[in-house]
């Protein structure tokens, strides 16, 4: 007797709850109509307008009213490599500049790449004898252990990334002459970093990246970006994990 | 046979009830399922009023629970920028913020471990999701509806990004170097930068090493480039109602990806389709490609359907797609004005 009772309880639950959340539950009538000021949505719901939301009233600063034109690779240079070079030593370096300041294709240097794995470079010191670079595809500094300074007084303009990423022993980065990065400025995991010049730098194209250099003031970091305008950076600004200012 | 009855007896009520009570409105209406914020009215669901905005103006620096919860017992909307610092344990109290006119930077927050604003509507600064500490497997921004200037989301250690009311960025859209995200939810996005379609508003989805899947169901218009490059294990990429991009589509670099479909009609820049094991790819309305056309580095590719194309303004670059027949590279191109030079090599025989 009492399990009939409970079945029959269980069955009238099913009922209930198919009446009222089944086919015969749960929709507006179909004459329904929204109140006034609202709006039917897909659902049948009715959705009140959107609300007005809140913007601060920023005018961009002077000179920074116009996003900056994308550059143009240069023209002028006096004799152009057409391949990837990968330097690995100062000799390598220096036999490049005898005859050649512009590369078309990218500029690595540091570290080997082997099939798993990037072997660190012991050998550079100094990038003095690739003075003369003006301009590359992209340039990547990686895996160096004993190269202490990165100065390129000539290097303009890069066509896609600048990246300076994974040196042991890299106190400062100087770019004097560094106008434009196509693609994502990235100055990442150099742990002794304290400083990056860039003064003339005016625009990048993707990412601006300077993250997890432990000893480069975070104050630093902002001061160059802050020296773009604000749209001179295509995509993200990330500065984080850097030391205090 | 008891348990028969047991089981059909309500399907014939429910049956009873279907063909009869409903149909002549014996039986009194069933209550629905509002959502929440909705109220039943005459029969139908409809959105309460909110309680106004209440704004505090200037930045708002949030450095503990306590600072959150005296915010919130006054105010729901910040006009300036809201940052947290790193001894910020928790943003429950922070439920209430419904929108922030400037900048909201979601950065070093070591101690939180779930991040959800369920009220957040508006963000017409920069929405930087960007996190080097871990700890945190989740952001849930519920309501978010749109972001004005950009939205970043850099975030080593996020596994799941669920946005799934946003509607617009205005600005950038960089979903980008999120090396364990598997699981994103952008299932309203419509556009990203404005209607003029400015160029300098990218969507890029790069660098997500985890995710494999991208699905933007609702995304018409991107004004800038929209790159989707360099996600490894994505297989996946579902973009069905996408019209035009303004300054150029780019797919590169997505090494598990072995197919995609895209139904763009207009490409205001270029087009750049590289990935070394895909076999198949269909645009089949896209008419106009305002910048170059490449097709490069496609080693498995053997099928490419553009039948919809009628100029290309720029150059058209066919390399080393070693599956890809000259014969099916002159139908591709057949019929197609193009206005720069054409530079085939190195394809399949």
């Amino acid at each position: 007797m009492v399990m009939r009772l409970l079945r029959a309880l269980f069955g009238l639950s099913l009922v209930f709850h198919l009446v009222a959340y089944g086919e015969c539950g749960g929709e507006p009538p179909d004459d329904f109509v929204c109140p006034d000021g609202t709006v039917m949505n897909d659902a049948g719901h009715c959705l009140l307008p959107p609300e007005d939301v809140i913007r601060l009233d920023e005018e961009p600063p002077a000179g920074c009213e116009d996003p900056p034109p994308p550059p143009t690779p240069l023209t002028d240079c006096a004799a152009t490599f057409e391949g990837d070079p990968h330097f690995e030593t100062e000799a390598q370096m220096a036999e490049f500049c005898e005859s050649y300041e512009c590369v078309r294709g990218g500029v690595t240097i540091g570290g080997t790449e082997k099939l798993d794995d990037i072997e660190p470079n012991t050998e550079i010191t100094t990038l003095a004898p690739l003075a003369c670079l003006r301009t590359s595809r992209f340039l990547v500094v990686t895996q160096t252990q004993n190269l202490t300074h990165i100065d390129l007084p000539n290097y303009e303009q890069s066509d896609g990334g600048f990246n300076i990423i994974v040196n042991q022993n890299i106190e400062e980065v100087s770019l004097p002459a560094l106008k434009s990065i196509g693609g994502d400025l990235s100055v990442q995991l150099n742990e002794e970093l304290t400083s990056v010049s860039m003064p003339v730098l005016e625009q990048v194209g993707e990412f601006f990246l300077i993250r997890g250099n432990p000893e480069l003031p975070t104050s630093e970091a902002w001061a160059l970006r802050d020296q773009l305008c604000p749209d001179a950076v295509g995509a993200s600004t990330t500065i984080a994990g850097n030391g205090p200012n | 046979m008891r348990t028969h009855w047991l089981h059909l007896g309500p399907f014939l009520l429910a049956t009873l009830c279907a063909g009869v009570a409903c149909e002549t409105g014996t039986e009194p209406p069933a209550p629905l399922n509002c959502p929440d914020g909705f109220a039943e009215e005459d029969g139908g669901c409809v959105e309460q009023p909110r309680d106004p905005l209440v704004v505090f103006e200037g930045d708002l620096h949030l450095a503990s629970t306590a600072d959150a919860s005296n915010f919130c017992a006054e105010y729901n909307a910040v006009l300036g920028d809201v940052t947290m610092e790193p001894s910020l344990s928790s943003v429950d109290g922070l439920a209430c913020l419904r929108q922030v006119a400037g900048d909201l930077r979601i950065e070093e927050i070591g101690s939180i471990t779930e991040f959800v604003l369920p009220e957040l509507t508006w963000v017409g600064g920069e929405l930087a999701i960007q996190v080097t500490a871990p700890g945190v497997d989740e952001v849930g921004l519920p309501s978010l509806s749109g972001v004005g200037e950009g939205l970043t989301v850099h975030f080593t250690e996020l596994k799941r990004l669920s946005l799934p009311a946003l509607q617009s960025v205005e600005g950038h859209f960089s979903l980008y170097a999120n090396n364990f995200l598997s699981e994103v939810d952008l299932s309203s996005l419509e556009q990203v930068g404005d209607e003029e379609l400015t160029t300098d508003s990218v969507f890029y989805v790069r660098l997500n090493q985890a995710l494999t899947k991208l699905e933007l169901p609702s995304l018409r218009q991107v004004a800038g480039v929209l790159k989707v490059s360099s996600n490894r294990t994505m297989t996946e990429l579902s973009m069905p109602a996408l019209e035009r991009t303004g300054w150029g589509l780019y797919i590169s670099y997505c090494e598990s990806l072995e197919s995609y479909t895209v139904p763009i009609q207009e490409v205001g820049g270029f087009v750049y389709l590289a990935n070394s094991y895909v076999t198949a790819i269909s645009l089949p309305e896209l008419s106009l490609i305002e910048g170059d056309l490449n097709v490069i580095f496609n080693n498995d590719l053997s099928e490419l359907s553009m039948d919809a194309l009628e100029v290309v303004e720029g150059n058209v670059v066919f390399q080393a797609n070693h599956s890809l027949t000259e014969a099916a590279i002159d139908a591709v191109l057949d019929g197609v004005e193009v206005v720069g030079t054409i530079r085939r090599e190195d394809n399949g025989g």
